[in-house]
């Protein structure tokens, strides 16, 4: 029994890709004067990734244009499969999404497979 | 039609920058313990009538910045958040933040994003901390929670923003901030319309949304925050349950953005600038440039030239019509001086432009250093010329620096000599015949000739044998270099204050004296002329030229016996003069010109003063007195060593006048030598 419960394992192995994850710093200035630099940045995530994490650590401050963006990330996200976490969350970036009926977006996950 | 804005925006930043000066003065006012409604409805309106003027033309990043600020004060307004020193301390750094957004805006430099955005972040956590603490009852919603509770009414809002939301300003976040400090809020964000992150153009509004906020507040109130954001977006707002339409009002009916213009928002309250010129004619005022006003004083000057030579003219027509010329010429006169005292009024501005920097200086510098300082300001209505006043701002700067630094003692100290624990500053202007003087006086510990002489001393600047009286040593901390802290901070202590400051006060025509007494404090007097486009002269004649000598720098005139004249090392005169040795000047050798009066007893010793010193110029004779008009020597020619200016006499030739500061400085240096 222990062998054919080893080789079920390997075969699991060799038919899915690695798990890969990008981690996406938020720079401390996320207002409409970066969000250029920031869509540049969210569009530049590699095709294979399967977890994006989006740390929020070192942002300081932040606008509904940079949420939106991360709304449309998020979705986007979603469709294709892909997870989508976040880090660092801080309850002024929590409330703003509350406020602006943006929280299921941002927190949605992508379907189990 | 389309009007053009910018013939309106000069308006909109002076009245901006005079509405900051009573925002900060209302501000300093402003008790953390028992706020003043009035004040804080001076404060709201002043922010709000700069978002106003800002969003009519455009200055979004201005428009952002006191939406934000005008949020927090509403707050204030309606007592949801109590009045806090750190509040207070916010609001003060937003006068500063909004002097330099507009100063840059209306200077075409960019804004200090950083500083901006940081302080608009402090100002919106204050506002979230209040609205997430909004279950802990405080006492101002104590007290509103006692009045009878309105009926509660489900209000639907429809906002569908134009794509340029963001870009004017606008963020809805804030918005939706306000609105869930009235009731219930629940938001249904729309995404129909988001793109793919790859496609959209992320500083454009994509988004829309429903709310639905159950509230007893009147639609006007929930209106009221959409106020400045009509332009640019479609509005609906009912009460749930409820057919009919929403009252229609000009600012409810759902404007598409594209189809207006910045131009059409004069609409909007506050006053939009065609208005608010209106009511400044209204008021009795008219705003005019400065360089208008120096040209109709220069015509005026001109004209007093002319008159000069007509008089002389007069003299040396006989006949007639001669009596009827002369008294025809004495009617000029009269007008003439009517007109320029006029033209010169226009030119006055009170000191209070001046002394209104001193209230947020003094309380900034008190908490710096753990003083307790109370400013009393007294004869601000005081008028002074106006580029007098640009240019004394910065020695009073230094002078109030260094009575609080130096002067007013910690609170310990003050109680433990009997005094009363709030240190004093007395700022005070007055007329005082010709001159204006100011006062800055401190009720502190005063100057320590002790220590001032013992540093004088140190620095070699006072012999070890040297016996000064309590005047002299007062004069010593006017020397270039000279201070008595023994740590330099950044307050004081360099000793680069007191020359500086004697000598941006010379350099105006004026002076400054100090008085002192030991652990009562300090008083600092200066002395400047009312104007600096005439002066009162003294004409003295040396050799074949007129000079000038500003009566404010002549103390008199004698004629010398040659007993009373000392000569003494490499040729250089001097002569006692009230207890004391005063340097003669030959100004005709000084300027290199021929004298006719070459003994001293031969011509007149004119004795000056100026830069802390007094000097005698020998002349060879009096001329007489008179009033001048300045011309400036360096906007025309160069500086001259020696010369202030120039004026044109009634002859039509040229005098100089003579910058008595500048001849005491070269004579100094030459005794230095």
């Amino acid at each position: 029994m222990k062998p054919a419960r080893k080789t079920v394992r390997r075969v699991r192995k060799a038919s899915q890709p690695a798990a890969r994850s990008e981690v996406i710093a938020l720079p401390a200035d996320c207002t409409l004067r970066n969000i250029n630099a920031l869509r540049e940045r969210l569009c530049a995530v590699p095709a294979d990734v399967t977890n994006i994490t989006l740390d929020l650590r070192q942002m300081e401050r932040f606008d509904t244009a940079t949420l939106q963006l991360v709304a449309a990330f998020a979705r986007d996200q979603v469709r294709r499969g892909i997870n989508l976490l976040t880090c660092g969350n801080r309850p002024v970036w929590d409330e703003a999404a509350e406020l602006l009926g943006l929280s299921a977006t941002l927190a949605a996950r992508a379907p189990t497979p | 039609m389309t009007i053009d804005l910018t013939q309106f925006h000069d308006a909109f930043f002076d009245e901006s920058f005079e509405a900051l000066d009573s925002m900060e003065s209302a501000l300093l006012k402003l008790d953390a313990g028992s706020p003043d409604a009035e004040a804080i409805n001076t404060i709201f309106r002043v922010a709000h009538s700069i978002k106003g003027g800002a969003a009519t033309f455009g200055f979004a990043e201005i428009t952002s910045f006191t939406h934000s600020l005008e949020t927090l004060l509403e707050e204030l307004r309606s007592k949801r958040i109590a009045v806090s020193q750190r509040i207070c301390d916010q609001l003060l750094k937003s006068v500063d933040v909004l002097r330099s957004m507009l100063g840059a805006t209306k200077t075409k430099q960019p804004i200090d994003a950083q500083a901006v955005a940081d302080l608009q972040f402090e100002i919106e956590l204050i506002i979230v901390h209040r609205a997430g603490s909004a279950a802990a009852p405080d006492e101002s919603s104590a007290a509103s929670s006692a009045e009878p509770p309105g009926r509660l009414v489900e209000w639907l809002i429809e906002l569908r923003p134009g794509p340029e939301f963001f870009e004017r300003g606008t963020d809805p976040v804030r918005i939706f901030r306000e609105l869930a400090v009235l009731g219930n809020l629940l938001v249904t964000a729309h995404l129909e319309a988001l793109p793919s992150c790859e496609e959209m153009q992320p500083r454009r509004c994509y988004l829309s949304w429903s709310l639905s906020l159950v509230s007893d507040v009147p639609e006007s109130t929930i209106r009221e925050i959409f106020e400045w954001v009509n332009a640019d977006c479609e509005l609906s707002v009912k009460a749930s349950g409820s057919t009919l339409p929403p009252p229609r009002s000009a600012e409810s009916v759902p404007v598409p953005a594209a189809a207006v213009p910045v131009a059409a928002a004069p609409s909007v309250e506050p006053v939009a600038p065609a208005a608010q010129s209106a009511n400044a004619a209204d008021s009795g005022s008219i705003r005019v440039g400065v360089e208008k006003i120096d040209e109709l004083i220069n015509t005026v000057g001109e004209l007093v030239i002319t008159h000069a030579m007509l008089g002389q003219i007069s003299h040396a027509i006989a006949g007639p019509a001669s009596e009827a010329l002369r008294t025809a010429i004495q009617q000029l006169e009269r007008n003439m001086r009517q007109l320029q005292e006029s033209v010169m009024r226009v030119r006055m501005l009170p000191i209070s432009a001046v002394f209104s920097r001193f209230p947020r200086m003094v309380r900034d510098l008190g908490q710096r250093l753990g003083k307790q300082v109370e400013l009393k300001i007294t004869g601000e209505t005081t008028e002074l010329d106006k580029t007098v006043l640009e240019k004394i701002g910065d020695p009073l700067v230094h002078l109030v620096r260094n009575c609080i630094d130096h002067g007013i003692e910690s609170s310990s100290i003050r109680a433990a000599a009997g005094k009363p624990p709030v240190g004093t500053l007395h700022m005070n202007a007055s007329h005082r015949g010709g001159s204006i003087c100011i006062e800055v006086r401190d009720d502190g510990a005063g100057l320590d000739c002790d220590r001032i002489l013992a540093k004088a001393r140190a620095a070699g600047l006072v012999g070890a044998n040297d016996n000064l009286t309590a005047e002299e040593i007062h004069e010593l901390i006017f020397l270039p270099g000279f201070t008595t802290a023994e740590i330099t901070t950044d307050v004081s202590g360099r000793g680069v204050g007191m020359d500086v400051v004697r000598r941006n006060v010379s350099d105006l025509g004026g002076k400054i004296e100090v008085q002192s007494e030991p652990g009562r404090g300090a008083l600092f007097l200066i002395t400047l002329p009312l104007t600096l486009a005439i002066v009162d002269g003294l004409s003295v004649a040396v050799g074949d030229q007129t000079y000038i000598l500003p009566m404010m720098s002549t103390i008199e005139s004698l004629r010398l016996s040659p007993t009373q004249v000392t000569t003494i090392v490499d040729g250089r005169e001097v002569f006692a003069f009230r207890n004391e040795y005063l340097p003669i000047i030959r100004l005709y050798r000084f300027f290199g010109l021929t004298s006719r009066a070459r003994a001293l007893h031969e011509g007149l010793v004119v004795v000056v003063e100026g830069a802390g010193r007094r000097i005698g110029l020998f002349v060879d004779d009096l001329l007489g007195q008179q009033q001048v008009v300045i011309k400036s020597l360096e906007t025309n020619y160069g500086h001259v060593a020696g010369i202030a200016a120039a004026t044109i006499l009634g002859d039509g030739s040229v005098a100089l006048i003579l910058d008595v500061p500048d001849l005491i400085r070269g004579a100094s240096r030459r005794e230095a030598a």
